[in-house]
C-alpha cells in the first residue's frame, strides 16, 4: 500500500517518539536512539525523518518551553497521530505474519 | 551562558532555514552545542554544530521564497523565455548561425589541439631541459651543412674528455636497408628499429610495462618493443624471453615491452635492440666496416644529457678542443664543428641533414594558428552581423521596454543572456562536431590528433569564447538600438541605403580572407604538383627498387641480374647503393687539380644505371664493365665539373680521378660526364655527383620493367627473388612512389590548405546569406516602390547586388597584396618553384564574385518575384 510503508528509520524515530511520549524532541530522540539502539546519529536526520512524517501526517507537533541553553528557541514536541500508529501497527503485523511463516529450519533453529 | 555557537554557521542557518523549522533547529543545535561543550571542550562543539549546521541544508529545510521571488529570479526566467521564443521566431537563421559559429570553433579547436600537439614535442621527458642532440657542422663540396648523423665510436671519447657529459645514448638504424625480422614464421620488414644503448630509459622517459628499465637493454642480443609490435608478433602471449631474430641471423631476446609511443615524439620506433655488442649488429646487417676506426661514416644519432648546472656553452668549447685533440688530416673537412641542439626544439627548428624524421617548423604552426583565429574571426563576425540585425528588428520590443523604464543594463543583460544561450549551444554542437569527425580527419589529413576536451587550456578557452561572444554580441546590439530615438522611427520605410555600414566593413573582412585562403590553396596547390610532376633529368617511372643488401641476390649479382632479365616482362636491371632521388652519401673525391679532395655526394652503380634510369652523356662513355673501369672509371656530372675547376665536359674525360682524399700513386680517370638531373629532392639545387662501380657497396636493385603487366612483373621478380633467397620476403617499392612520398608535407600543407579554405568559404557564406536576407527584408518595401514606379528586373537586380559585388570584388583586391608576399616567402625555401602568376589572382577574384553573385541573386530573384502590392498593403 504506498503512502503507509515506513522506512526502517523512520519506525526507530516514531517508536522513540512512542517512548518518549509527551516529551519527544530533537535532541531527546537523538540520545534516545543512542542509549537504545547504540547508533549514532546525526541531528540533522532526525530533524528530516521527524519533517517527513510529519508531511506524511504521522506525527504531529506543538511547541514547548524555550530554555536559556536553547538560546531562547522553542523545543518542538513531537506525538504519534492516529495515521502514524496504524501505519506502525501495521508495520508491527506485517512482521509477525512473516515471522510466523518462517519454518525454524530456515533461521538454523532446532 | 558563557559560550557561543559560531555565529556565521548561526547566521548560515537563518538564511537558508524555513521559519517553520528555525526554531526546533536552532534550538536542537543549541542544545546539543552546550552539551558538548560541557562534555568535550568548546572546539569540538563548534565543529559538531558547524557540521550539524551544513548536513541540515537540505531543500526540505529551504526557504524558496526568500529565493524565488527575488526580482532577480523573475526577470532572468523570464528573459530565458524570452530568447528562446526568439530563437524560434527566427529558428532557421538562429541555426544557420549557430551551425556556422559551431563550425567555426569546431575548426579553431582542432587547430589549437594541433597547434598545442606539435608545441609540446618531446615535453614529456622529465630531464627534457638537460637533454641536446649532438649537431656536427662539414664542409661539403665547399659547402657547410650540418648534420645530426654521427660515427659510432665517438661516444667513449667524448665521454672521456668532456666530463660534463653524463651519459650519452646512441641510435642506429639498419645502413642502407629495411631490417628484416622474424618470429617463428612471423617475418617482416621492420622500417622503426633502432640499436641503443642502455641509458636509453635514463634518459628519456618511454614507460614501460613490463621489464626492468634499468637492465633491459644492457646486455647484447636483447630487445625492447611497443605493446602493438608485441600484439604483433607474439599476440596474446607473453612477450618476455621471447626471441626474435634479425636479419635471419641475429638473436634478439625480449626484455621489455613499452606503452606505444606518444605521437608528439620526434621519433618514433617499434622496437629498441641492445647495440653493446656493435660488431655482431653490424655484421649480421652486413654493414662491417670496421666501425671502430671509423670517424667518417656517421649512421647514429647521439643524444647527451648534460650533468646538471653544465653549461652549453662550456660544452660547446670543449667540442673544439676535442676536435683539435682527435681529429687531423682530411678528415677535418667533416669536424669542422660540433654542437648542442635542444631536445624539445628538434621537432619545429631543426631541418638538418640526416634528421630521423622529417620534422615540422614553426612557420606551419604559425599559419595554421593564423588560419584558426580568422576562422573563428569569420564565424565570430557572423555572429556578431546576426545580432546587430536581430537588435534592428527588435527596435520596437526595446523602445517599448525603454519607454516603460527599462534602464540599459537591464537591456543589455537580455541581449547577452540571449547569445549566451546561442553561444553555448554553438559550443555544444561543436563539440559534437569535433567528435564526430576527428577519426576522419585524421585520415584524410594524416595527422595524429586527439581532443582531449577536459585539457586546462581548451576549457579555459571556451570559457573566454563564450564570454567574449556574448559581450561583443549582446552590448552592440544593446548599445545601438538604446542610442536610437528608439519608438519615433519604428514605422518609418527602412532605405538603410547608406554608405558604409559596420556590417559590410565586417563582410569585407570576411571575404577578404577567404580570398587571401583560396589563393594561398591555389599556390600551394600548385607548388606540390609542380614538384611531383616536374621531370627529374630521369625517368623514375616504373622503376622497382629491390633491397639486396646481405642477401644471396647481392653475393651472386651477375646470376641474379641474368635470371630477372629472362622474362619480358623486365627491361633493366642495375645494381646501386642509393635511391636516386632521394639521397645520396657524400664521399671524399680528389681529382686532378686539386690538392685536396672534397666531400660529394657518390654513387655506386653497374654500367646499366645509364640505360635504366635514362640518363644521358654530355661527353665521354659508360662503364664498359671490364675490371679495369670497375677500378679505376668515374662518371660524374655537370655540375662536378665547377667543383673541380674544369672548363668544360671534353676536358674532364681523361682527367685523373680517385675516391680519396689526395691522388695516389695510381689515381682513375674520369670516363665519362652526365647531363645534371635532380638525385635529390627539389628542395636543394643539383649539387656535384662521382658515379663510380664498386660492387661491395651496392643496397639496391633497380629493375625497369614493362608497364603493360605489372602484376606478373612482380611475380616473376617474387620468383627469381626466392631462388636466391628462400627464407626472406623480397622487399621492394617503387621508386615514383618513394620519391613522390618526400614530399608529404607538401602534400599535408596542401590539404590542410584546402580543407580549411573550404571551410571558411562556407562560413562566410553563412554570414553574406545572413546578411543579404536581412538587408532584403528591409528593403522589400523600397524595392515595391521602385517596381511602382517602373523598374524592371534588371534594376531591381543591380540595386540588391551592387553593393556586394563591389566588397567580394574590394575583398579580392584587399587580400592580393598580403598573400602574395606570405607565399612569396614561403616558396623561398624551394630552389625550383613556381611562379606566382597573376591568373591566380583572377581565379580568386571569380571565384569570390561568383559565390557572391550566387548567394545575392536567389534574394535578389525574391525581390524581383514579389508583388508589390501584398508588401505596399501593410504599411
Amino acid at each position: 500500500m504506498k503512502g503507509t510503508y515506513l522506512g526502517e528509520f523512520e519506525e526507530l524515530v516514531m517508536l522513540v517518539v512512542g517512548v518518549l511520549h509527551p516529551k519527544a524532541y530533537g535532541v531527546a530522540i537523538k540520545k534516545q536512539i543512542l542509549s537504545q539502539t547504540k547508533r549514532k546519529v546525526t541531528l540533522s536526520a532526525v530533524h528530516a525523518v521527524l519533517h517527513r512524517l510529519e508531511n506524511k501526517g504521522y506525527l504531529t507537533s506543538e511547541f514547548g518551553e524555550a530554555t536559556a541553553e536553547r538560546g531562547g528557541k522553542r523545543k518542538k514536541y513531537f506525538t504519534i497521530t492516529m495515521a502514524g500508529s496504524k501505519a506502525l501497527s501495521m508495520a508491527m503485523e506485517t512482521r509477525k505474519d512473516l515471522w510466523s511463516q518462517i519454518p525454524n529450519v530456515a533461521l538454523h533453529r532446532s | 551562558m558563557k559560550h557561543q555557537p559560531p555565529s556565521l554557521f548561526t547566521r548560515f542557518l537563518r538564511w537558508y532555514c524555513h521559519e517553520k523549522y528555525l526554531d526546533e533547529i536552532e534550538g536542537d543545535f543549541n542544545e546539543a552545542f552546550h552539551e558538548n561543550a560541557a562534555k568535550m571542550g568548546l572546539f569540538p562543539a563548534k565543529l559538531r554544530y558547524a557540521l550539524s549546521v551544513i548536513s541540515s541544508f537540505r531543500p526540505l529545510n529551504w526557504d524558496l521564497t526568500k529565493t524565488q521571488n527575488s526580482n532577480v529570479m523573475t526577470q532572468t526566467s523570464s528573459n530565458i523565455k524570452l530568447a528562446f521564443r526568439n530563437l524560434k521566431k527566427s529558428s532557421g537563421f538562429s541555426a544557420l548561425n549557430i551551425v556556422g559559429l559551431a563550425m567555426g570553433l569546431a575548426c579553431a579547436l582542432l587547430i589549437m589541439t594541433h597547434v598545442t600537439q606539435e608545441l609540446s614535442y618531446d615535453s614529456f621527458h622529465s630531464k627534457k631541459d638537460r637533454i641536446y642532440r649532438l649537431v656536427r657542422e662539414r664542409l661539403i663540396s665547399g659547402n657547410l651543412e650540418s648534420s645530426v648523423g654521427q660515427p659510432v665510436p665517438i661516444k667513449d671519447f667524448l665521454l672521456a674528455d668532456i666530463p660534463d657529459i653524463e651519459k650519452i645514448v646512441r641510435f642506429y638504424k639498419t645502413f642502407g636497408k629495411v631490417p628484416l625480422l622474424g618470429h617463428e614464421d612471423k617475418k617482416f620488414y621492420e622500417e622503426r628499429l633502432f640499436f641503443t644503448d642502455p641509458e636509453v630509459f635514463q634518459l628519456f622517459d618511454f614507460e614501460m610495462i613490463s621489464g626492468n628499465p634499468a637492465t633491459a637493454l644492457s646486455r647484447p642480443n636483447t630487445v625492447v618493443l611497443t605493446e602493438s609490435m608485441a600484439a604483433k608478433y607474439f599476440g596474446n602471449e607473453e612477450a618476455l624471453g621471447k626471441r626474435l631474430v634479425y636479419e635471419n641471423g641475429y638473436d634478439l631476446i625480449v626484455t621489455g615491452v613499452l606503452k606505444d609511443l606518444p605521437a608528439n615524439s620526434h621519433f618514433k620506433f617499434d622496437f629498441l635492440a641492445s647495440f653493446q655488442d656493435v660488431e655482431g649488429v653490424l655484421a649480421a646487417a652486413g654493414t662491417n666496416t670496421g666501425w671502430r676506426d671509423s670517424w667518417y661514416w656517421n649512421p647514429s644519432w647521439y643524444y647527451l644529457l648534460l650533468a646538471e648546472g653544465a653549461e652549453v656553452a662550456s660544452v660547446e668549447k670543449q667540442f673544439k678542443q676535442f676536435i683539435d685533440k682527435h681529429i687531423e688530416g682530411g678528415l677535418k673537412e667533416v669536424y669542422q664543428q660540433m654542437f648542442l641542439q635542444r631536445l624539445t626544439e628538434i621537432h619545429l627548428d631543426s631541418n638538418y641533414n640526416s634528421e630521423i624524421e622529417t620534422n615540422s617548423s614553426k612557420a606551419s604552426v604559425y599559419i595554421f594558428a593564423i588560419i584558426g583565429i580568422f576562422i573563428l574571426a569569420i564565424a565570430g563576425i557572423n555572429y556578431t552581423n546576426m545580432s546587430i540585425s536581430n537588435a534592428l528588428k527588435r527596435r520596437i520590443e526595446t523602445g517599448i521596454r525603454k519607454s516603460i523604464g527599462a534602464t540599459t543594463v537591464q537591456l543589455m543583460y537580455l541581449f547577452v543572456l540571449e547569445s549566451l544561450i546561442h553561444t553555448v549551444v554553438a559550443i555544444a554542437l561543436a563539440l559534437g562536431i569535433l567528435k564526430l569527425t576527428i577519426p576522419w580527419i585524421n585520415q584524410s589529413l594524416n595527422l595524429q590528433l586527439s581532443v582531449d576536451l577536459t585539457s586546462p587550456m581548451i576549457l579555459v578557452s571556451l570559457v573566454l569564447f563564450t564570454m567574449l561572444m556574448s559581450l561583443f554580441s549582446g552590448i552592440y546590439p544593446a548599445m545601438s538600438s538604446i542610442a536610437r530615438q528608439s519608438l519615433s522611427r519604428t514605422g518609418v520605410v527602412a532605405t538603410s541605403h547608406r554608405k558604409f555600414t559596420l556590417k559590410k566593413a565586417l563582410v569585407l573582412f570576411q571575404f577578404s580572407i577567404s580570398g587571401a585562403l583560396i589563393i594561398g590553396t591555389l599556390i600551394v596547390n600548385a607548388q606540390f604538383n609542380f614538384l611531383l610532376n616536374r621531370h627529374l633529368g630521369f625517368d623514375k617511372e616504373a622503376l622497382v627498387y629491390v633491397s639486396i643488401r646481405g642477401t644471396e641476390a647481392k653475393q651472386k649479382n651477375p646470376s641474379f641480374k641474368t635470371s630477372l632479365l629472362s622474362s619480358s616482362h623486365v627491361l633493366n636491371v642495375s645494381f646501386l647503393s642509393n635511391i636516386v632521388g632521394e639521397e645520396i652519401d657524400n664521399r671524399p673525391f680528389v681529382g686532378e687539380g686539386t690538392e685536396e679532395g672534397y666531400s660529394i655526394p657518390g654513387l655506386y652503380a653497374d654500367l646499366d644505371l645509364i640505360e635504366t634510369f635514362n640518363m644521358k652523356f654530355v661527353a665521354g662513355r659508360n662503364f664498359d664493365g671490364s675490371q679495369n673501369d670497375r677500378r679505376y672509371g668515374y662518371i660524374i656530372n655537370e655540375k662536378a665539373l665547377e667543383t673541380y675547376g674544369w672548363q668544360s665536359a671534353e676536358e674532364a674525360v681523361g682527367k685523373k680521378f680517385e675516391n680519396s682524399r689526395r691522388l695516389g700513386d695510381t689515381p682513375g680517370y674520369v670516363v665519362g660526364v652526365l647531363e645534371d638531373f635532380n638525385f635529390s629532392p627539389l628542395h636543394a639545387p643539383i649539387e656535384p655527383l662521382v658515379i663510380l662501380d664498386r660492387p661491395w657497396w651496392y643496397s639496391y636493385a633497380a629493375v625497369k620493367i614493362r608497364t603493360e603487366n605489372i602484376g606478373d612483373a612482380l611475380k616473376h621478380m617474387e620468383n627469381v627473388w626466392h631462388d636466391f633467397e628462400p627464407d626472406r620476403p623480397m622487399s621492394f617499392f617503387f621508386l615514383d612512389q618513394r620519391i613522390n612520398d618526400q614530399y608529404h608535407s607538401e602534400k599535408q600543407l596542401s590539404s590542410l590548405f584546402s580543407f580549411f579554405t573550404g571551410l571558411a568559404m562556407i562560413i562566410a557564406s553563412i554570414g553574406l546569406i545572413s546578411v543579404v536576407s536581412y538587408s532584403l527584408q528591409q528593403r522589400l518595401k523600397e524595392m515595391s516602390i521602385r517596381k511602382v514606379l517602373g523598374a524592371g528586373p534588371a534594376h531591381i537586380f543591380r540595386k540588391m547586388s551592387e553593393s556586394y559585388l563591389q566588397i567580394a570584388l574590394a575583398a579580392a583586391l584587399l587580400s592580393s597584396p598580403i598573400i602574395y608576399l606570405v607565399a612569396k616567402s614561403w616558396l623561398q625555401d624551394y630552389t625550383y618553384r613556381i611562379e606566382i602568376s597573376f591568373g591566380l589572382f583572377v581565379i580568386s577574384a571569380a571565384i569570390l564574385t561568383g559565390l557572391c553573385l550566387l548567394l545575392v541573386s536567389t534574394f535578389a530573384l525574391k525581390a524581383i518575384l514579389v508583388n508589390p502590392a501584398q508588401i505596399l498593403r501593410n504599411e
